[in-house]
């Protein structure tokens, strides 16, 4: 039995050595050198979609039991989504000192607009529940993030 | 048509500029004008009417094929959406007559998507139903066969891991009994909360190799906090099971426990974290050890490969089981402790001779999450008088009677422990260990079940949600009170698609 003992030990020491998936999530960082708030709660709303996603690959639960868990993930999504459109005044609030133009700061404002409204949208559909509209609603927040950090990331430093 | 009075206003107008203008150069143009007109409207009008015999002709059409599924008395089930949305109106200023057929077919409810995923709803009514499954294929390589038509050859049974000589060595085994089919459904109601049914079955009714006969899984409905039927023992936490090919599973996991019960379970929160308790009577099934001076049977049998042959089951219980289970639900993962209590009971079919003792168990299980998908499952149990729920398959007594009819129940733990990583979206892998031991009275047959361990590792791969491949490494060993030992070695292929 010693055999299987260290195997075991093994196998659980090896399966522990990895790295994390979502490093290569994590832009906007701050100049603190630690991911912005807006980027983490970015990345914690893809892993709870993954973590949904996964629930396909459940075969002990029954169906039920994985609804359950659905509209589990379903809650928790709708709150990363109003605890970042929250974050999107602090965003706002950053623009003094960023330096920005008279057209940059229009830009800036209509995109992080558009976020607040897109996190609304999203907010919405977790709580209602529609959970094959919440990737498609990801998508598009995935892309307004994106044009803002292309935008005024080198700006903000 | 509403084109056709304006055309005597239009010339009117057009007169009247010819008339006050001082220039007659203009004429031409009009005239040129009011003949291009003209000429559209004559092709507008053609093609109202080659539109509107398309559409009689289609009318007429949709009415045969209608009458011919009228005719072998099929539904139109399946047209209804099209003939709803699809249908055909008569364009505007053309006379048509109304077709009764399409009125009925406006009457028709479409069919809706449900109010949860994968369903949708009864045409008529608030209840949504849905239905799925999945195909599995199984192709196992035993190092050593449990024997002729036996369950421990298509999964996991730690009862029927050879001790000895017996069983074929280097047997290969492919069948599809895990596939499944279930069906579902969910109807809101506005005073006592929602109504699910269930129903799920596989194909492993009968352990003959070539037999698919099917199973019944689950078979419950709840109405709000309400559940009947049979489904998972409260005592077990399903999300704690580990993520393996083997259906059987891995030791000290309280798997193929499904039974019916009543059960109900109450939400809460507590410092913010969600958490329920919940409270269950579930069938008994009493499973003993019965000295052969009490009834004859093969309890002493120096076969140590008899599975369950050594066991009686009377099914002579008064009491169901009564389980209580809390569990918490932070967002990091889900822990619940579950405690179970019951009678164990004895009744000569014969002499009418009985006996009974109460016993009963506790079992802490969870899933706590850790890096992004990644996470760490683990059960571990402990209980007099419980083992039926402690490892699986007839591995262990819930207490044994000695030669004199005295009842002493059996002592049995075990746990498991699993951490599932996930290489990224599509491959994952499972590291999964556990073990469970029986502690019998000194009286019992040396040969019964003393201690089973197993170690399961898996590569799995999902290129899209709905397949799976796989592949996944089982070791397993079951030890006798006498300290003889058996070892089983399995690779597992598997493949699986979902609908």
């Amino acid at each position: 039995m010693k055999t299987l003992y260290l195997s075991a030990l093994v196998l659980i020491l090896s399966a522990c050595s990895q790295n994390n998936q979502y490093a290569h999530l994590e832009g906007g960082r701050s100049q603190t050198g630690q991911p912005a708030l807006h980027a983490v709660r970015d990345n914690r709303l893809h892993e709870l979609m993954d973590r949904m996603d996964s629930l396909m690959q459940e075969r002990f639960m029954t169906e039920q039991q994985l609804d359950v868990e659905r509209r589990k993930y379903s809650r928790q999504i709708g709150e990363a989504a109003r605890d970042l459109a929250a974050n999107v005044e602090t965003m706002i609030a950053q623009l003094p000192r960023l330096q920005l133009n008279a057209v940059e700061q229009t830009t800036f404002l209509a995109l992080a607009g558009k976020l607040r409204e897109e996190m609304r949208q999203l907010q919405q559909l977790a709580e209602q529940n529609h959970i094959d509209a919440i990737p498609d609603s990801l998508h598009e927040i995935n892309t307004t993030c994106t044009s803002c950090h292309a935008l005024f990331r080198k700006l903000g430093g | 048509m509403s084109q056709s009075p304006l055309l005597p206003k239009l010339f009117s107008m057009l007169l009247c500029c010819w008339m006050v203008s001082p220039v007659h150069a203009a004429d031409e143009d009009i005239k040129t004008l009011l003949k291009a007109l003209s000429q559209q409207m004559t092709q507008l009008q053609s093609q109202v009417d080659r539109s509107n015999s398309r559409i009689e002709q289609l009318e007429q059409e949709l009415q045969h094929v209608r009458a011919e599924q009228v005719a072998v008395n099929k539904p139109v089930v399946g047209n209804t959406v099209q003939a709803t949305t699809a249908a055909p109106t008569k364009v505007a200023g053309v006379s048509a007559s109304p077709g009764p057929i399409t009125d009925k077919a406006k009457e028709k409810p479409p069919v809706t998507v449900g109010d949860v995923k994968g369903t949708f709803k009864i045409p008529g009514t608030d209840t949504s139903v849905g239905l799925g499954g999945f195909v599995k294929m199984d192709t196992l390589f035993n190092s050593v066969s449990a024997g002729r038509d036996r369950l421990g050859d298509q999964q996991l049974a730690m009862s029927q891991i050879p001790v000895g000589a017996a069983g074929e060595r280097g047997q290969v085994a492919f069948h599809a009994k895990e596939s499944r089919l279930w069906f579902k459904s969910f109807t809101p109601t506005s005073d006592w909360g929602d109504i699910n049914t269930y129903m799920e079955f596989d194909f492993y009714g009968d352990p003959a190799t070539y037999a698919y006969t099917p199973r019944l899984r689950h078979a419950y409905g709840s109405i709000g906090h309400f559940l009947a039927g049979q489904t998972w023992t409260t005592f077990l936490n399903v999300a704690a099971l580990p993520d393996t090919l083997d259906v059987g599973g891995s030791a000290g996991a309280l798997t193929s426990l499904r039974q019916p019960l009543v059960r109900w379970t109450e939400p809460f929160s507590w410092l913010g974290t969600p958490m329920e308790w919940q409270v269950a009577f579930e069938a008994p099934r009493s499973r003993l050890w019965v000295d052969t001076a009490l009834e004859t049977s093969s309890s002493k049998s120096t076969n140590p490969n008899l599975d369950a042959a050594y066991y009686t089951t009377p099914n002579a219980d008064r009491y169901p089981d009564l389980i209580a289970r809390l569990n918490l639900n932070p967002d990091w993962g889900n822990v619940s402790l579950a405690a179970v209590g019951r009678q164990v009971r004895y009744t000569n079919g014969t002499t009418g001779y009985r006996q009974a003792e109460w016993g009963g168990g506790v079992n802490l299980a969870g899933r706590i999450n850790t890096f992004g998908l990644d996470n760490i499952r683990f059960m571990a149990h402990y209980g007099k008088g419980d083992a039926r729920y402690v490892s699986t398959n007839n591995t262990f007594a819930d207490a044994a009677l000695d030669q004199y009819g005295a009842i002493e129940l059996v002592e049995a733990y075990g746990g498991m422990l699993s951490y599932q990583h996930w290489w990224d979206k599509q491959w994952r892998s499972s590291v999964t260990y556990g073990f469970a031991q029986g502690d019998y009275p000194t009286y019992a047959n040396t040969v019964l079940s003393h201690q089973v361990q197993s170690v399961h590792a898996n590569l799995l791969w999902s290129p899209v949600s709905q397949a799976m491949l796989g592949v996944e490494y089982t070791y397993a060993t079951r030890e006798l009170i006498d300290g003889r030992d058996g070892v089983l070695q399995r690779v597992q292929f598997s493949a699986k698609y979902s609908f």
